[in-house]
């Protein structure tokens, strides 16, 4: 016996079957506790919150229970000037809260209640001459907004606006010995940046750099004992990951290479049984961050009670297909 | 009442600040109830408490003035710098990643109401408490980009020669930084008579960041934020310099011998291993140092640690970077010479680069199926077959 | 890898464990949560000393933390709480090499009558400092030999140690030792997720 490996054993009592019904209802109940501290603690991350909860629901089939008006007005109130979005009233535009609104939109087929030619006219202002985007006005460069400024002009049908190839040229300088991405050049590799990076590559169709075995092992080995997918070397399992990792191995065709039926038990595992949603782990605190990626995880690995979910967006597959993106798969 | 209660805490923070401004580390306090009589804020040793309780109202009222002065809202009339600057501070000291708050201290710090130093110091706090707040780290880059801005723009106006990275591009401004920069930088006078402080005041700063990611990291493992902010600082700030490349090299050996566990740290090696592998032959000459040495240095670290401290996922992937890197240096060419000398190698493999690649990877199998395969349990045996399974692939 | 806390114990005729001296490196936690800190520390060595049967060895798991303990067959009880990249097989090595030595300072004669945590033992600070590097004082213990750690008992949780239907909720309402301060940090401590939000 060495070293403990860093990882969770899964309770007897944890959930074996998926509560489809009590996830729609926790998602639906989510957005009534807005007087709430921790209501107001995450305001900063409300639209991609809302992307998380709507998309939750899509994938169970039941968006339909959600107020389209209600959403599209917050949604429009966000727009900015300058054509991006915020986060919520009275933040800042973003490229993040940006791919989240054009997301929303694009689930309720309302792309037209908002200003699309200034939010493309923003997200080309972005680019920088190395093809890396800055997040916003303020500078700061990760490969995430690349992937965030893409995938929003891909939904958008304007990608010819921005320089691709140089897009691409600033996501491969930030691959590493491993076949993995980080978050700039030279940074370590994370699974989150990974999906980003091979998402970016789907969609502009460049899959061909990547070395997909290498990354594929990579990828694999975020697989613990207990079944979980961790983000990076000795980290805690997280159903997150279930998204970054699995969507990744999907894009580059290697889904097969990692232990699904482990995987299907943790992801289940970390269900609240009384409230309804996922969390991080089994017993934590459920959200509805872990619970869009849980069922999207679940929906990748086969479970056809969820709706079938689309690898690069993170959207139903239905919703994608009727847009004729062309995305490319390994 | 809420807006009261709000108001005056607001204005009870602000006096602790005012009573204390060297506070360098602060807390909430697991008080849920308000208890008669008694301040919810505690100021000792420089350590700054405040109950739960007050916390939720401060955060509440902060959140709300900001949102309404950020969208203009009827009713929030307020102009005064200062108030908006104390509403960011109650804001980001409990939730820091709510960027638009920062974006605010941004535009304070263009308008000249906050100073570069001033928010820096801020930043510190808030990471005393919430070492990986990536928005934190965010901030911080935008603050360092000033200071560089500054430090293009004050050596433009002195006239002297400005390369791409801007001011500090020039080896001798860097290892100046490592010789102590107040000692050794002489200011020079620019056209409008101003002192050209600017680049040893970057640098400076620079080197206390370095401190302060270390800090970051031993708060919260695998710091992701933390780790890559260094990287990013080692790129913009120093230009990659030699000389701080390898005093990196040298700070963080101790480190990562007792954060076994910690992949970022390692990770923040290879990178300075493959930038210093990159510039060999400037690093031979100046630093009288052999970037396939250090590689090999770092090979024999890993395998000591990973016989004290089996089981260990970090370890091993550091080893397949160091092996790789080693493959693709000149050791192969050296092992081949000295093999030809020797007669150790088959005639055919000492022409072939390939083979004699192969031979390596089959030797590496071999050592590890000898030592780590055979002799030990459990989760060591798996990563070492993990470890084998990689080596197979190359 | 970091050592927390090393605790010298007495396992009562009654079942109860009784702290004879013990010491805490606490610079790594945060100034006001040190007093709630240390008070945990010894909540737990005692609980886990309680429940480890006599002349046994244990490791127990607790979100970050490591918890080694080793109850001798005279009763006498070591606890060291440690991270998870601290070795199991230094860290009991360490409670064997204090267990070995603390009679010499206080004889057995006097651990029923010593006050809690007062039993003279001024090595033990010197240990806890040693030992934050095992690679350094691991290689001046020649005992290491001696420990099969094959006998070592795992736990996941604590909860695991626990007799059945016994609840650590119950348990930390019920404990004399910890504050209403560490009571509160306890219950409103559940954990929030909000460390992976990349998106």
């Amino acid at each position: 016996m060495a070293a403990p490996i860093k990882d969770i054993v899964i309770p007897d009592s944890a959930p074996t079957s998926l509560m489809l019904q009590k996830h729609a209802d926790y998602i639906a109940a989510y957005g009534n506790r807005k007087d709430d501290y921790e209501y107001i603690m995450t305001e900063f991350l409300r639209m991609n919150g809302m992307y998380w909860g709507l998309t939750a629901m899509a994938l169970a089939g039941q968006l339909d229970r959600m107020d389209k008006s209600e959403v599209v007005d917050f949604i429009h109130k966000c727009q900015h000037e300058s054509g991006g979005f915020s986060c919520s009233i009275g933040h800042d535009p973003h490229l993040l809260s940006t791919l989240s609104a054009v997301q929303i939109l694009t689930l309720f087929d309302a792309l037209d209640s908002v200003d699309t030619a200034a939010t493309v006219k923003w997200v080309k202002s972005l680019q920088q001459p190395d093809g890396s985007f800055f997040g916003d006005r303020w500078g700061e460069v990760d490969s995430r907004f690349s992937f965030v400024a893409v995938a929003c002009l891909a939904l958008l049908k304007s990608l010819d606006q921005v320089d691709v190839d140089k897009a691409v040229e600033f996501v491969l300088s930030c691959m590493n010995f491993d076949g993995a991405f980080g978050c700039r050049p030279g940074s370590e590799s994370h699974s989150g940046q990974v999906y980003c990076c091979v998402g970016l590559l789907s969609i502009t169709g460049r899959l061909h750099h990547v070395n997909a075995d290498q990354l594929g092992w990579w990828l694999c080995e975020r697989q613990l004992p207990s079944g979980g997918l961790n983000g990076r070397p000795e980290k805690l399992p997280d159903v997150c990951y279930s998204w970054w990792v699995l969507s990744s191995l999907k894009i580059i065709d290697r889904l097969h290479w990692i232990d699904k039926e482990k995987l299907v038990s943790f992801i289940l595992a970390c269900q609240d049984e009384e409230t309804g949603g996922f969390a991080d782990r089994p017993g934590d605190m459920v959200d509805p961050f872990h619970t869009v990626f849980g069922l999207a995880g679940l929906s990748l690995l086969g479970d056809t009670s969820v709706q079938p979910v689309n690898p690069v967006f993170c959207m139903p597959e239905a919703v994608i297909r009727k847009l004729n993106i062309q995305l490319q798969y390994l | 009442m809420a807006d009261a209660r709000g108001a005056r805490l607001l204005a009870d923070l602000d006096n602790a600040f005012k009573r204390d401004p060297d506070i360098d580390e602060y807390d909430m306090l697991p008080v849920l109830e308000p208890k008669h009589n008694k301040s919810p804020f505690i100021l000792q040793d420089h350590k700054l408490g405040v109950e739960a309780w007050a916390v939720k109202i401060l955060v509440k009222y902060a959140s709300q003035r900001l949102k309404g002065w950020r969208s203009r809202q009827a009713g929030e009339q307020f102009t005064d710098p200062l108030e908006v600057s104390h509403l960011s501070r109650a804001m980001l000291l409990f939730n820091p990643e709510v960027y638009t708050a920062w974006n605010i201290r941004k535009e304070l710090v263009e308008s000249g109401y906050l100073s570069v130093t001033e928010d820096l110091s801020f930043g510190a706090l808030i990471l005393s408490r919430h070492p990986n707040s990536s928005e934190t780290f965010v901030h911080r880059r935008w603050l360092f980009r000033q200071l560089l801005d500054t430090c293009l723009s004050s050596n433009s106006a002195n006239n002297s020669p400005c390369t791409a990275t801007p001011a500090v591009n020039n080896g001798h401004l860097v290892s100046m930084g490592i010789n102590g920069v107040h000692a050794s930088v002489a200011p020079s006078l620019c056209d409008n008579g101003t002192l050209a402080l600017e680049p040893s005041r970057l640098l400076s700063h620079a080197h206390r960041e370095l401190r302060l990611c270390s800090q970051t990291a031993e708060k919260y493992p695998c710091n992701y934020h933390s780790w890559s902010h260094r990287v990013w600082l080692m790129q913009q700030c120093f230009s990659s310099s030699l000389e701080v490349l390898v005093s990196e090299l040298k700070a963080t050996e101790s480190w990562v011998c007792q954060h076994i566990s910690d992949h970022s740290g390692f990770h923040y090696r290879q990178f300075l291993l493959t930038e210093l592998h990159q510039r060999r032959a400037k690093l031979a000459m100046t630093c009288l140092l052999n970037s396939t040495e250090l590689l090999m240095f770092e090979m024999s670290l890993v395998c000591d640690l990973l016989h004290s401290f089996p089981g260990h996922e970090t370890l091993w992937y550091h080893r397949r970077f160091l092996f790789q890197a080693l493959l693709k240096s000149d050791w192969l060419g050296s092992k081949l010479q000295k093999h030809s000398s020797n007669g150790h190698v088959e005639h055919a493999q000492t022409k072939d680069p390939d083979a004699l690649k192969s031979f390596y990877v089959s030797q590496e199998i071999e050592n590890v199926t000898k030592k780590e395969l055979c002799n030990s349990d459990g989760y060591q045996q798996v990563l070492a077959q993990k470890y084998v399974h990689w080596l197979q692939t190359l | 890898m970091k050592l927390y806390s090393i605790a010298v114990l007495l396992k009562t005729p009654q079942e109860k464990g009784k702290i004879l001296t013990s010491k805490n490196e606490l610079s790594s936690f945060g100034y006001f949560q040190r007093s709630t800190v240390a008070e945990f520390m010894s909540f737990t060595s005692k609980i886990l000393v309680e429940r480890t049967a006599t002349a046994s060895r244990a490791s127990v798991k607790e979100q970050e933390y490591i918890c080694h303990v080793y109850v001798r067959s005279d009763n006498l009880a070591g606890v060291v709480i440690a991270d998870h990249e601290y070795p199991q097989r230094v860290a009991h090595t360490l409670i064997n090499k204090i267990l070995d030595e603390f009679p010499d300072k206080c004889p057995k004669a006097q651990w029923s009558s010593v006050k809690e945590n007062e039993a003279p033992f001024p090595e033990l600070e010197g240990y806890l400092q040693k030992y934050q590097n095992p690679r350094e004082a691991d290689a001046m213990t020649k005992i290491q030999s001696e420990l099969d750690e094959t006998k070592i008992i795992l736990h996941n949780t604590i909860e695991a140690v626990l007799q059945r239907g016994e609840k650590l909720d119950d348990l930390v309402e019920k404990s004399e030792g910890l504050s209403m301060q560490s009571k509160t940090f306890y219950k409103t401590a559940k954990k929030t997720n909000q460390c992976c939000a990349i998106l």
